[in-house]
Protein backbone atom coordinates (compact mmCIF):
# COMPACT_ATOMS: atom_id res chain seq x y z
CA UNK A 1 0.00 0.00 0.00
CA UNK A 2 1.28 3.36 -0.88
CA UNK A 3 0.37 6.72 0.55
CA UNK A 4 -2.46 7.19 -1.90
CA UNK A 5 -3.95 3.90 -0.78
CA UNK A 6 -3.67 5.00 2.86
CA UNK A 7 -5.44 8.27 2.02
CA UNK A 8 -8.13 6.50 0.10
CA UNK A 9 -8.65 4.10 3.00
CA UNK A 10 -8.93 6.99 5.41
CA UNK A 11 -11.52 8.66 3.23
CA UNK A 12 -13.36 5.35 3.02
CA UNK A 13 -13.58 5.21 6.82
CA UNK A 14 -14.83 8.75 6.90
CA UNK A 15 -17.46 7.91 4.23
CA UNK A 16 -16.02 10.54 1.98
CA UNK A 17 -15.34 8.44 -1.11
CA UNK A 18 -17.42 8.26 -4.25
CA UNK A 19 -19.57 5.12 -4.44
CA UNK A 20 -17.41 3.43 -7.10
CA UNK A 21 -14.21 4.13 -5.16
CA UNK A 22 -15.86 3.09 -1.91
CA UNK A 23 -16.94 -0.21 -3.56
CA UNK A 24 -13.40 -0.80 -4.79
CA UNK A 25 -11.89 -0.10 -1.34
CA UNK A 26 -14.49 -2.35 0.32
CA UNK A 27 -13.55 -5.15 -2.09
CA UNK A 28 -9.81 -4.70 -1.36
CA UNK A 29 -10.38 -4.66 2.43
CA UNK A 30 -12.39 -7.87 2.09
CA UNK A 31 -9.97 -9.65 -0.23
CA UNK A 32 -6.50 -8.20 0.33
CA UNK A 33 -4.89 -9.01 3.73
CA UNK A 34 -2.71 -5.94 3.60
CA UNK A 35 -5.72 -3.67 3.00
CA UNK A 36 -7.63 -5.55 5.69
CA UNK A 37 -4.85 -4.99 8.26
CA UNK A 38 -4.48 -1.38 7.34
CA UNK A 39 -8.22 -0.88 7.58
CA UNK A 40 -8.31 -2.44 11.03
CA UNK A 41 -5.35 -0.41 12.29
CA UNK A 42 -6.74 2.84 11.01
CA UNK A 43 -10.15 2.13 12.46
CA UNK A 44 -8.65 1.35 15.90
CA UNK A 45 -6.55 4.46 15.93
CA UNK A 46 -9.61 6.52 15.10
CA UNK A 47 -11.55 4.95 17.90
CA UNK A 48 -8.66 5.52 20.28
CA UNK A 49 -8.59 9.19 19.38
CA UNK A 50 -12.35 9.68 19.65
CA UNK A 51 -12.75 7.88 23.00
CA UNK A 52 -10.90 10.42 25.24
CA UNK A 53 -12.61 13.36 23.54
CA UNK A 54 -16.04 11.83 24.02
CA UNK A 55 -15.17 10.89 27.58
CA UNK A 56 -13.89 14.42 28.30
CA UNK A 57 -16.99 15.88 26.71
CA UNK A 58 -19.21 13.71 28.88
CA UNK A 59 -17.35 14.61 32.04
CA UNK A 60 -17.13 18.33 31.21
CA UNK A 61 -19.25 20.70 33.39
CA UNK A 62 -20.77 23.49 31.33
CA UNK A 63 -22.55 25.12 34.26
CA UNK A 64 -21.42 28.73 34.59
CA UNK A 65 -19.71 28.66 31.23
CA UNK A 66 -21.54 31.75 29.97
CA UNK A 67 -21.06 33.54 33.23
CA UNK A 68 -17.35 32.89 32.97
CA UNK A 69 -17.26 34.18 29.42
CA UNK A 70 -19.17 37.25 30.40
CA UNK A 71 -16.81 37.79 33.28
CA UNK A 72 -13.83 37.81 30.95
CA UNK A 73 -15.46 40.12 28.42
CA UNK A 74 -14.54 43.84 28.73
CA UNK A 75 -17.19 45.70 30.71
CA UNK A 76 -19.55 47.73 28.49
CA UNK A 77 -19.62 51.51 29.00
CA UNK A 78 -22.05 52.26 31.84
CA UNK A 79 -24.27 55.32 31.78
CA UNK A 80 -23.16 57.70 34.58
CA UNK A 81 -25.44 57.96 37.55
CA UNK A 82 -27.29 61.16 38.48
CA UNK A 83 -24.80 61.85 41.27
CA UNK A 84 -21.87 61.39 38.90
CA UNK A 85 -23.45 63.71 36.35
CA UNK A 86 -24.09 66.33 39.06
CA UNK A 87 -20.51 66.06 40.24
CA UNK A 88 -19.27 66.56 36.69
CA UNK A 89 -21.62 69.49 36.16
CA UNK A 90 -21.10 71.36 39.43
CA UNK A 91 -17.60 72.57 38.80
CA UNK A 92 -16.36 75.54 40.86
CA UNK A 93 -17.22 78.16 38.20
CA UNK A 94 -20.73 76.79 37.93
CA UNK A 95 -21.05 76.80 41.71
CA UNK A 96 -20.03 80.46 41.73
CA UNK A 97 -22.68 81.21 39.15
CA UNK A 98 -25.30 79.32 41.09
CA UNK A 99 -24.30 81.10 44.30
CA UNK A 100 -24.60 84.43 42.54
CA UNK A 101 -28.02 83.50 41.22
CA UNK A 102 -29.08 82.42 44.70
CA UNK A 103 -27.78 85.65 46.20
CA UNK A 104 -29.64 87.68 43.59
CA UNK A 105 -32.81 85.72 44.21
CA UNK A 106 -32.47 86.23 47.95
CA UNK A 107 -31.85 89.92 47.43
CA UNK A 108 -34.91 90.30 45.22
CA UNK A 109 -37.04 88.21 47.58
CA UNK A 110 -36.03 90.02 50.73
CA UNK A 111 -35.76 93.54 49.33
CA UNK A 112 -38.30 95.75 51.07
CA UNK A 113 -40.91 97.37 48.91
CA UNK A 114 -40.29 100.98 47.98
CA UNK A 115 -41.83 103.29 50.48
CA UNK A 116 -42.92 106.82 49.80
CA UNK A 117 -41.51 109.71 51.71
CA UNK A 118 -43.44 110.19 54.90
CA UNK A 119 -46.34 112.59 54.84
CA UNK A 120 -45.07 114.02 58.07
CA UNK A 121 -43.05 115.87 59.18
CA UNK A 122 -42.62 117.33 55.71
CA UNK A 123 -46.14 118.01 54.65
CA UNK A 124 -45.41 121.49 53.48
CA UNK A 125 -42.82 120.18 51.13
CA UNK A 126 -44.78 117.14 50.16
CA UNK A 127 -47.55 119.44 49.05
CA UNK A 128 -45.33 120.40 46.15
CA UNK A 129 -46.51 118.12 43.37
CA UNK A 130 -43.13 117.84 41.65
CA UNK A 131 -41.63 116.00 44.58
CA UNK A 132 -41.83 112.30 43.91
CA UNK A 133 -41.85 109.64 46.59
CA UNK A 134 -38.35 108.55 47.35
CA UNK A 135 -37.79 104.89 46.57
CA UNK A 136 -35.50 102.71 48.58
CA UNK A 137 -31.94 103.34 47.60
CA UNK A 138 -28.49 102.65 48.91
CA UNK A 139 -29.01 105.59 51.19
CA UNK A 140 -32.28 104.36 52.54
CA UNK A 141 -30.76 100.91 52.96
CA UNK A 142 -28.98 102.32 55.98
CA UNK A 143 -31.96 103.00 58.17
CA UNK A 144 -32.09 106.61 59.13
CA UNK A 145 -33.28 107.15 62.63
CA UNK A 146 -35.33 110.30 62.38
CA UNK A 147 -35.45 110.46 66.17
CA UNK A 148 -31.74 111.25 66.19
CA UNK A 149 -31.18 114.92 66.82
CA UNK A 150 -29.44 117.20 64.41
CA UNK A 151 -25.90 117.71 65.61
CA UNK A 152 -24.19 121.05 65.23
CA UNK A 153 -20.50 120.32 65.00
CA UNK A 154 -19.15 123.76 64.37
CA UNK A 155 -20.21 127.37 64.17
CA UNK A 156 -18.27 130.18 62.56
CA UNK A 157 -19.69 133.69 62.72
CA UNK A 158 -17.45 136.42 61.41
CA UNK A 159 -20.11 139.10 61.21
CA UNK A 160 -22.41 140.71 63.71
CA UNK A 161 -24.75 137.76 63.98
CA UNK A 162 -25.15 135.63 67.01
CA UNK A 163 -25.87 131.98 66.51
CA UNK A 164 -27.86 130.07 69.08
CA UNK A 165 -28.87 126.47 68.73
CA UNK A 166 -32.04 125.22 70.32
CA UNK A 167 -31.80 121.50 70.75
CA UNK A 168 -34.78 119.34 71.68
CA UNK A 169 -35.08 118.07 75.20
CA UNK A 170 -36.99 114.99 74.15
CA UNK A 171 -36.13 112.59 71.36
CA UNK A 172 -37.82 113.55 68.13
CA UNK A 173 -37.99 117.21 69.10
CA UNK A 174 -37.12 120.09 66.87
CA UNK A 175 -33.71 121.59 66.34
CA UNK A 176 -33.67 125.31 65.57
CA UNK A 177 -30.60 127.26 64.58
CA UNK A 178 -31.24 130.83 65.57
CA UNK A 179 -29.46 133.63 63.82
CA UNK A 180 -29.89 136.76 65.87
CA UNK A 181 -29.07 140.29 64.95
CA UNK A 182 -27.00 142.34 67.34
CA UNK A 183 -29.19 145.00 69.01
CA UNK A 184 -29.13 148.20 67.03
CA UNK A 185 -28.78 151.71 68.42
CA UNK A 186 -32.45 151.85 69.29
CA UNK A 187 -32.02 148.76 71.26
CA UNK A 188 -34.29 146.88 68.90
CA UNK A 189 -33.20 143.34 68.70
CA UNK A 190 -35.40 142.95 65.66
CA UNK A 191 -36.07 139.28 65.16
CA UNK A 192 -34.43 138.29 68.38
CA UNK A 193 -36.95 136.53 70.55
CA UNK A 194 -38.35 138.48 73.47
CA UNK A 195 -38.42 137.14 76.97
CA UNK A 196 -41.76 135.56 76.23
CA UNK A 197 -40.69 133.82 73.06
CA UNK A 198 -37.10 132.96 73.85
CA UNK A 199 -36.64 129.72 71.95
CA UNK A 200 -34.17 128.29 74.37
CA UNK B 1 -19.21 72.85 22.22
CA UNK B 2 -21.63 70.41 23.75
CA UNK B 3 -25.06 71.30 25.01
CA UNK B 4 -23.82 70.92 28.58
CA UNK B 5 -20.90 73.23 27.93
CA UNK B 6 -23.14 75.83 26.35
CA UNK B 7 -25.56 75.56 29.24
CA UNK B 8 -22.70 75.91 31.68
CA UNK B 9 -21.34 78.97 29.87
CA UNK B 10 -24.79 80.50 29.76
CA UNK B 11 -25.29 79.90 33.45
CA UNK B 12 -21.95 81.49 34.22
CA UNK B 13 -22.84 84.54 32.20
CA UNK B 14 -26.18 84.84 33.94
CA UNK B 15 -24.52 84.49 37.30
CA UNK B 16 -22.02 87.21 36.47
CA UNK B 17 -24.80 89.56 35.41
CA UNK B 18 -26.72 88.85 38.57
CA UNK B 19 -23.65 89.44 40.71
CA UNK B 20 -23.11 92.78 39.00
CA UNK B 21 -26.76 93.64 39.47
CA UNK B 22 -26.69 92.78 43.15
CA UNK B 23 -23.41 94.47 43.90
CA UNK B 24 -23.83 97.60 41.81
CA UNK B 25 -26.05 99.55 44.25
CA UNK B 26 -23.81 98.69 47.17
CA UNK B 27 -20.84 99.75 45.11
CA UNK B 28 -22.40 103.14 44.44
CA UNK B 29 -23.10 103.64 48.10
CA UNK B 30 -19.62 102.57 49.03
CA UNK B 31 -18.24 104.94 46.46
CA UNK B 32 -19.82 107.82 48.31
CA UNK B 33 -22.27 108.72 45.58
CA UNK B 34 -25.42 108.50 47.60
CA UNK B 35 -27.47 111.23 46.05
CA UNK B 36 -29.20 113.38 48.58
CA UNK B 37 -32.10 115.72 48.24
CA UNK B 38 -32.45 118.78 50.38
CA UNK B 39 -35.91 120.21 50.65
CA UNK B 40 -36.21 123.72 51.95
CA UNK B 41 -39.33 125.68 52.66
CA UNK B 42 -38.80 129.36 53.27
CA UNK B 43 -41.41 130.56 55.75
CA UNK B 44 -42.21 134.00 56.98
CA UNK B 45 -43.24 134.12 60.62
CA UNK B 46 -45.01 137.11 62.05
CA UNK B 47 -46.31 137.91 65.47
CA UNK B 48 -49.64 138.90 64.04
CA UNK B 49 -52.15 136.14 63.88
CA UNK B 50 -52.86 135.04 60.33
CA UNK B 51 -54.90 132.37 58.66
CA UNK B 52 -52.99 129.12 58.52
CA UNK B 53 -51.19 128.57 55.25
CA UNK B 54 -52.58 125.38 53.69
CA UNK B 55 -49.11 124.62 52.37
CA UNK B 56 -47.92 124.39 55.97
CA UNK B 57 -50.96 122.66 57.38
CA UNK B 58 -49.14 119.52 58.41
CA UNK B 59 -46.35 121.29 60.25
CA UNK B 60 -48.45 124.08 61.67
CA UNK B 61 -48.42 122.51 65.10
CA UNK B 62 -44.68 122.01 65.06
CA UNK B 63 -44.12 125.59 63.96
CA UNK B 64 -46.37 126.95 66.69
CA UNK B 65 -44.56 124.89 69.28
CA UNK B 66 -41.02 125.65 68.12
CA UNK B 67 -41.70 129.34 67.44
CA UNK B 68 -44.13 130.08 70.22
CA UNK B 69 -43.80 133.86 69.97
CA UNK B 70 -45.11 133.89 66.42
CA UNK B 71 -48.67 133.34 65.31
CA UNK B 72 -48.59 133.77 61.56
CA UNK B 73 -46.72 131.43 59.26
CA UNK B 74 -46.68 131.73 55.52
CA UNK B 75 -44.64 129.76 53.04
CA UNK B 76 -42.80 132.03 50.64
CA UNK B 77 -40.70 129.56 48.77
CA UNK B 78 -40.31 125.82 48.38
CA UNK B 79 -37.12 124.41 46.98
CA UNK B 80 -35.70 121.03 46.37
CA UNK B 81 -32.01 120.67 45.65
CA UNK B 82 -29.75 117.77 44.89
CA UNK B 83 -26.84 118.01 47.26
CA UNK B 84 -23.36 117.25 46.10
CA UNK B 85 -19.99 117.02 47.72
CA UNK B 86 -18.47 118.73 44.72
CA UNK B 87 -20.34 121.96 44.40
CA UNK B 88 -22.32 123.87 47.01
CA UNK B 89 -25.98 124.34 46.29
CA UNK B 90 -27.09 127.94 46.52
CA UNK B 91 -30.48 129.18 47.51
CA UNK B 92 -31.49 132.82 47.19
CA UNK B 93 -33.67 133.99 50.04
CA UNK B 94 -36.32 136.72 49.93
CA UNK B 95 -34.33 138.96 52.25
CA UNK B 96 -31.39 139.13 49.85
CA UNK B 97 -29.38 136.61 51.79
CA UNK B 98 -28.13 133.46 50.10
CA UNK B 99 -27.89 130.10 51.76
CA UNK B 100 -25.42 127.52 50.57
CA UNK B 101 -25.42 123.82 51.33
CA UNK B 102 -22.70 121.32 50.67
CA UNK B 103 -22.80 117.63 51.41
CA UNK B 104 -19.67 116.52 53.19
CA UNK B 105 -20.27 112.84 53.63
CA UNK B 106 -22.07 110.33 55.74
CA UNK B 107 -21.21 109.46 59.31
CA UNK B 108 -23.19 106.86 61.20
CA UNK B 109 -26.33 107.49 59.18
CA UNK B 110 -25.99 111.23 59.70
CA UNK B 111 -25.30 113.43 56.72
CA UNK B 112 -22.68 116.05 57.25
CA UNK B 113 -23.74 119.34 55.76
CA UNK B 114 -21.87 122.60 55.48
CA UNK B 115 -24.46 125.36 55.75
CA UNK B 116 -23.41 128.89 54.91
CA UNK B 117 -25.23 132.20 55.07
CA UNK B 118 -22.87 134.25 52.97
CA UNK B 119 -23.92 137.79 53.75
CA UNK B 120 -24.24 137.08 57.43
CA UNK B 121 -20.79 135.48 57.33
CA UNK B 122 -21.99 132.46 59.19
CA UNK B 123 -20.86 128.91 58.58
CA UNK B 124 -22.29 125.91 60.32
CA UNK B 125 -21.21 122.29 60.15
CA UNK B 126 -24.05 120.05 61.09
CA UNK B 127 -25.01 116.43 60.93
CA UNK B 128 -28.58 115.49 60.22
CA UNK B 129 -30.44 112.23 59.70
CA UNK B 130 -32.66 111.60 56.75
CA UNK B 131 -36.30 112.52 56.98
CA UNK B 132 -35.96 114.78 59.95
CA UNK B 133 -37.05 118.39 59.85
CA UNK B 134 -34.79 121.03 61.29
CA UNK B 135 -34.95 124.77 61.14
CA UNK B 136 -32.89 127.88 60.82
CA UNK B 137 -34.65 131.02 61.97
CA UNK B 138 -34.11 134.60 62.98
CA UNK B 139 -33.29 136.58 59.88
CA UNK B 140 -35.51 139.63 59.67
CA UNK B 141 -37.96 139.90 56.83
CA UNK B 142 -41.17 141.82 56.25
CA UNK B 143 -41.96 142.64 59.82
CA UNK B 144 -41.22 139.17 60.98
CA UNK B 145 -38.55 136.58 60.63
CA UNK B 146 -37.61 134.03 58.06
CA UNK B 147 -37.68 130.37 58.94
CA UNK B 148 -35.90 127.87 56.77
CA UNK B 149 -37.48 124.47 57.24
CA UNK B 150 -34.99 121.91 56.01
CA UNK B 151 -35.36 118.23 55.34
CA UNK B 152 -33.01 115.64 53.89
CA UNK B 153 -34.35 112.85 51.74
CA UNK B 154 -32.82 110.15 49.58
CA UNK B 155 -32.87 110.67 45.87
CA UNK B 156 -35.95 109.37 44.15
CA UNK B 157 -35.76 111.04 40.82
CA UNK B 158 -34.01 114.22 39.78
CA UNK B 159 -35.82 117.23 41.13
CA UNK B 160 -37.79 119.43 38.84
CA UNK B 161 -36.23 122.73 37.83
CA UNK B 162 -36.27 125.33 40.51
CA UNK B 163 -39.56 127.11 40.69
CA UNK B 164 -40.15 129.47 43.56
CA UNK B 165 -43.46 128.85 45.19
CA UNK B 166 -45.05 131.90 46.77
Amino acid sequence: MNDQDQEKLSLFLDGALAPEDAAEVARLVATDPEWKAAHRALKLSGEMMRAPVEQAARSANFDGLWAGIEGRLPAPERAPSLLERLRAFLTPPVLVGLAAAAAAAAYVATRPAPTPAPASPSPGLAATPRIAPAPESALAAAPADASEPVVIEGIESEGSKTVLVSQPVEPGGTTVIWLLDAPDAAGDGAAAPTTDDDPI
Amino acid sequence: MSVLQRFRAGLLGLGALLVLGVLAPAGDAAAGEPGLRLKVSVIQATKEKAAPDPALAKIQGELQEAFAGYQGFKRLQAEEKLLSSDTPVKLELPNGESAEFKHQGLEKNLHKIRFTLAKSKVNLDLKAPLKKMFYQAGMKHGGGILILAMYLAPVGEPPAPDKPTP
